[in-house]
């Protein structure tokens, strides 16, 4: 059976941050990920065979793009990507040094590999968002729009409407426009003036300014581009018959509350969510990490020690499994894993890696000032989520349940109080994404329904396999 | 219609598959899911009661993109993929608008 002394899962920042500190110990490591090349979702890279001059040639980008090239580039680290990691169970022989077994899925079929610790670092995905209309083909994660464009090398539509609560839609329409695509607005829920709540924090704007710079560079980018950004407005609902033909959008009045009389309607072709994001932490949670909930902060985060191991022992996590925060977050974490591992393995020298564990610490407090700021500013909140949310809408895409028929099965079975039951009785979860684009709305209305905590709710139970595989391929 | 970058982009030469019974041409490296859009496809696959599904995450974690693949180089049987997730291939056959749980009941991990 292959092995490796550490195994990293995910090659986005947090990943690559861990194994830039692990190089020096000269360890046997093993990256998995799901795409060709390493970098994230925020890093993703076009295709070997492509050739693309000015990729992500802002500045914002320098730092990650040389991390990239320096891992990449490293002849010690070993690659295995295209590859889903289908979960992660103890090794056979309670005797090996290798105690974990991690079972990966390809086009060439399954592999296992032991190896004596390992990073998750499986990042988030985009926060969906139930309201009419939402399961219509051409609404899409504006993520996932993004990546079309920085990757792929492609704009996925002719007129592009952005809606949500979070800044990434202004990056987002700016990249399009910048590659000469047309969108035909931006749709914040928050009022202008909430903008300014950065300006009550001086130190982190000073600390921060090349970010809060750029963004305020796209602003008045999209501004001269004559885009129209509103502020105080939200998606109601998304509309056309078999695909997206327009979207109705209305004002919130200073109470919170959806003025229905605004109501107005844009053409377009693609929708973008951009709601926030949700952390991938199933796999973490399917090999025991304990959890908790966090609403603004992804749904259910993993715990950690500031080492960031997860109390398996040899199990560490980092990024936004832990709490979504962003790049450079996920970044500094990587690093602190990567020491805390060459402490776990007792590799020579990871001892004197005691100032830079404390350094990086302190530069982990100054990001996440940020990052909370980015958080508070961003999440949605759940009045307006639940005033989105219509019975009719489908509340579990790939099962194809409304809100209605959910909450119809707390009425006929008003006992369920926690989201495995829930799954059971409803079928919501059960589908092909296993819950990842449900749960979070799902938790909210059990919450509500038996005035329960969402850590009493609990999440789905994670386990093996954490994504669709056949039987056939099992069995091979 | 979706539109590919050309400013700034070299693609390798084209390669020619078969989607729904016709020729078409797509990029090494590109997806499935960009092929479908370029060629102006809007329903991926369908469920029981013949809802479209269409790309919604773009990075594999949503399904919402299946479709049903063919592959030259693969003694296996024809299988459901992430269109998002599966890279084009020449002479691969596509097909799109299925239903999900109906005579192709077979997804691989592509």
């Amino acid at each position: 059976m292959r092995t490796a002394e550490v195994v990293i899962i995910g090659a986005g920042p947090a990943g690559m941050a861990a194994a830039e500190q692990l190089i020096d110990y000269d360890l046997d490591i093993l990256i998995i990920d799901e795409q060709a090349s390493p970098g994230g979702q925020i890093y993703r890279q076009p295709p070997h065979a492509f050739k693309v001059d000015n990729w992500l040639s802002s500045r914002i980008y320098k730092n990650g793009k040389s991390l990239l090239k320096k891992v990449s580039e490293n002849k010690k680290i070993n690659w295995l990507t295209q590859t889903t990691v289908l979960g992660i169970t103890q090794s056979d022989d309670n005797e090996t040094n290798y105690p974990h077994k991690i079972t990966t899925c390809n086009r060439k079929g399954i592999q296992d590999i032991q190896t004596k610790s390992l990073l998750i670092t499986p990042g988030c995905h985009d926060m969906s968002i139930v309201f009419p209309g939402c399961h219509l083909p051409g609404v899409m994660a504006t993520g996932g729009i993004q990546t079309l464009v920085k990757s792929q090398q492609l704009i996925p539509g002719e007129r592009f409407l952005f809606a949500g609560t979070h800044p990434l839609q202004l990056i987002v329409a700016d990249q399009i426009v910048q590659a000469g695509g047309e969108v035909v607005g931006m749709i914040f829920a928050q009022r202008f003036s909430q903008v300014f709540a950065i300006l009550r924090s001086p130190s982190v704007l000073i600390r921060h300014a090349g970010k809060f710079l750029y963004l305020a560079g796209v602003l008045l980018r999209l501004i001269k581009a004559g885009i129209p950004i509103r502020f105080s407005e939200t998606l109601i609902q998304a509309n056309g018959k078999a695909r997206l033909a327009s979207v109705s959008i209305g004002a919130i009045d200073r109470s919170g509350d959806i003025k229905k009389d605004t109501v107005r309607e844009i053409l377009c072709d693609r929708l973008g969510i951009c709601f926030g994001f949700l952390a991938s932490s199933e796999l973490a949670r399917q090999y025991g990490a304990d959890y908790s909930w966090s609403s603004a902060g992804g749904g259910w985060v993993i715990k950690h020690d500031e080492w960031m191991s997860t109390g398996v022992a040899g199990v560490y996590v980092a990024g936004e499994i832990t709490g979504v925060a962003g790049a450079e977050v996920a970044a500094a974490e990587g690093r602190l894993a990567g020491l805390g591992i060459a402490q776990y393995l007792g590799r020579p020298g990871s001892q004197a890696a005691l100032p830079l564990f404390k350094k990086t610490h302190r530069r982990l407090q100054h990001l996440n000032q940020f990052a909370n700021i980015l958080k508070y500013l961003s999440y949605p909140g759940g009045k307006l989520l639940s005033q989105l949310a219509t019975e009719e809408s489908i509340l579990c895409k790939c099962e194809k349940i409304t809100l209605g028929e959910f909450k119809q099965k707390l009425v006929e079975h008003h006992h369920i109080s926690n989201a495995g039951a829930a799954k059971l009785f409803s079928r919501t979860g059960m589908g092909l994404c296993q819950g990842r684009y449900c749960h979070y709305y799902m938790t909210k209305i059990l919450s509500e329904h038996g005035a329960l905590s969402e850590q009493d709710i609990g999440p789905f139970t994670a386990r093996f396999p954490v994504k669709p595989v056949t039987i056939k391929s099992l069995i091979k | 219609m979706a539109i590919r970058l050309t400013r700034n982009v070299e693609r390798p030469d084209a390669l020619t598959l078969i989607l729904n019974g016709e020729t078409v041409s797509a990029y090494a490296g590109e997806t499935v899911a960009t092929l479908l859009f370029a060629e102006d496809i809007h329903v991926f696959y369908k469920t029981d009661d013949a809802q479209g599904h269409a790309p919604f995450c773009n990075m594999g974690t949503c399904f919402e993109c299946l479709v049903y693949v063919k592959r030259r180089h693969c003694s296996d049987s024809p299988a459901w993929v992430r269109a998002c997730m599966t890279e084009v291939e020449q002479d691969m056959l596509i097909e799109t608008g299925h239903q999900i749980n109906s005579k192709h009941n077979s997804h691989e991990n592509g």
